[in-house]
């Protein structure tokens, strides 16, 4: 594979121009992707050797991918706005995790990462449809910060795609379990699993699609992602949004939504009478 | 002493959330699916580990300096605060209710007092789903009425919450609190023991607490640690006009600090001044 990673070949796969980095960043990279009729702004975070900070040579989510990449996003949501224009975005995901390491908590990887979030949510807000394509690692952070706020969430169903908040290693540190433990529990427990079938499941994922390899996908692959982004587009404009009733794995997110909202208008009543 | 009496002036770090939510909200507030309401995690049984029927997050209403608000409150006793399917649902329920009825032309604001290591590891993808939901929620509710944080401490504010506080219109801390993406013991599991030492409270509180975030411009107000000082430094935060906070808005002038910062220099210019720092907490007491 390239030097620029799974999620850059992806974008290069796709997209009809040259792929650009962003403000002079090597492990961000942007271009323009046809999605359906429309335009996108195809975007993806890869590994850069060079990268300004040590700990996210790799392709993680540094201070300066995720500066970089909220940056970006804001400046071409500003000329999106004076072009009346609401085009899609397509965030490409293959990442190992956010950059771990002293300096980057010093100087606040949590704002850098909240100004990606901010950034994605303030151009869902203003009418563009959201997509994201899993072709790798989609971890904790990361994926906050690029593709977890996706309209639709889209992933290649190969078994080196995956979701997770955390290392198994890690994992086994924090909550005092053996790592055979977490393994045990990751096999047993849905929203543990690493594997991307079971996002998919949970309703995490919206669209699972049939790959032979993502590492080196061969034409028949991209023209079927193209044919499901070209879908999950289609569908968004349509305005439709996926819901989680009737997934027997969702019972507690829409029993809480449920019952607070009751309470929420009972209490009202109760507010306006005293 | 009264109750509200003993409250106002006891070390506001040390009380529990609900504590905290009656000393600053008084008579007014009111808990919504609370632990009666017996919704717990369906997920933590499946591990041998023991739910709660309130799943650590206590959420409600009540009236902070004379304003409407939904609250939010999370038990760091209870898996170390983490966020799960049911509580992250619950925030997020809360901060949507508000944004819905501000939309309807009640305006509702949101108070969250955040204790939390992020996302809750024994319900991870959930967790995060829950998270990204809650940032949504206070970025579409923060351009209707303040959506203000408390980071009191003493576990502070960790993982995806993190985000999630950096969003929100103002922040208020106490020196107690401490604000960062990766907790102290994950960057050692990942980083190595030389990165940083998480036995050493110190350096950590030196590194990420809510005074160097205030010095930084990363949170917005610093409280003492008593319910009236939190009270009045909220108040504060409540009365800022809205917009968005500048914290995480000048994205490109953070990357050229940044770059300035880092380029140039072996040694950077922050990597020194962190050196320096070190030297300078040994002199210093440090209640935690």
């Amino acid at each position: 594979m390239t030097e620029r990673g799974r999620a850059g070949r992806w974008l290069e796969l796709l997209s009809y121009g040259p792929v650009r980095t962003v403000f002079h960043t090597p492990s961000v990279l942007c271009s323009e992707v046809k999605v359906g009729k429309r335009t996108a702004l195809g975007l993806a975070i890869v590994p850069d050797a060079e990268a300004l900070m040590p700990r996210a040579r790799h392709g993680e989510m540094g201070l300066e991918q995720a500066w970089a990449l909220s940056a970006y996003l804001r400046s071409w949501l500003d000329e999106q706005r004076r072009l009346g224009l609401r085009s899609p975005v397509l965030a490409i995901v293959d990442t190992p995790g956010q950059a771990f390491g002293r300096l980057e908590e010093q100087l606040c990887i949590s704002a850098a990462c909240a100004s990606a979030v901010d950034a994605y949510v303030a151009a869902h807000e203003a009418g563009h449809p959201l997509l994201t394509l899993v072709v790798g690692r989609a971890i904790s952070g990361s994926f906050l910060a690029h593709g977890l706020q996706g309209d639709r969430i889209l992933a290649l169903d190969v078994d080196d795609v995956l979701m997770h908040a955390m290392s198994e290693q890690s994992i086994a540190r924090i909550t005092r379990r053996t790592v055979d433990e977490v393994r045990e529990a990751s096999s047993k427990v849905a929203p543990m699993s690493y594997s991307i079938a079971e996002a998919y499941r949970l309703g995490i994922v919206h669209k699972l699609i049939e790959c032979g390899n993502a590492e080196q996908p061969t034409a028949v692959d991209v023209a079927t992602v193209r044919t499901e982004l070209d879908s999950a587009l289609a569908s968004i404009d349509d305005g439709y949004v996926p819901s989680l009733t009737g997934n027997p794995l969702r019972e507690a997110t829409l029993t809480v939504e449920r019952r607070l909202r009751e309470e929420w208008k009972a209490s009202e009543r109760w507010a306006h009478a005293g | 002493m009264s109750k509200q009496t003993w409250l106002k002036n006891a070390s506001f770090t040390e009380l529990t959330p609900r504590e905290r939510l009656d000393a600053l909200l008084g008579g007014s507030s009111r808990e919504l699916l609370g632990p009666f309401a017996r919704v717990s995690s369906p997920w933590l049984a499946l591990q041998g580990l023991m739910a709660q029927t309130d799943d650590g997050v206590i959420v409600g209403t009540g009236v902070f300096a004379e304003r409407p608000m939904v609250v939010a409150a999370i038990e760091p006793a209870f898996e170390g605060g983490s966020i799960g399917e049911v509580g992250g649902t619950k925030i997020a329920t809360m901060l949507e209710l508000a944004a819905e009825s501000c939309r309807d032309g009640v305006p509702i604001a949101a108070l969250l007092l955040i204790e939390s290591g992020g996302v809750r590891l024994g319900e991870a993808n959930l967790g995060l789903s829950a998270i990204a939901r809650i940032q949504r929620a206070i970025v579409a509710l923060r351009q209707l009425a303040p959506v203000v944080a408390l980071v009191a401490g003493p576990t502070g504010c960790f993982g995806g919450m993190s985000l999630a506080v950096e969003l929100c219109s103002q922040i208020v801390g106490t020196k107690h609190g401490r604000l960062g993406m990766n907790g102290p013991e994950v960057i050692e599991q990942e980083a190595g023991a030389d990165e940083i030492d998480s036995t050493d409270r110190r350096q950590i509180w030196k590194l990420i607490g809510c005074e160097a975030r205030l010095r930084d411009g990363f949170i917005d107000f610093l409280a003492e640690d008593t319910a009236e000082s939190v009270a009045t430094e909220l108040q504060k935060a409540f009365e800022c006009p809205l917009r968005s906070p500048q914290r995480i808005a000048d994205a490109y002038q953070r990357l050229l600090q940044l770059r300035e910062a880092q380029r140039g220099q072996d040694e950077s210019n922050s990597a020194r001044s962190y050196a320096k720092s070190n030297e300078q907490i040994d002199t210093e007491g440090q209640r935690l």
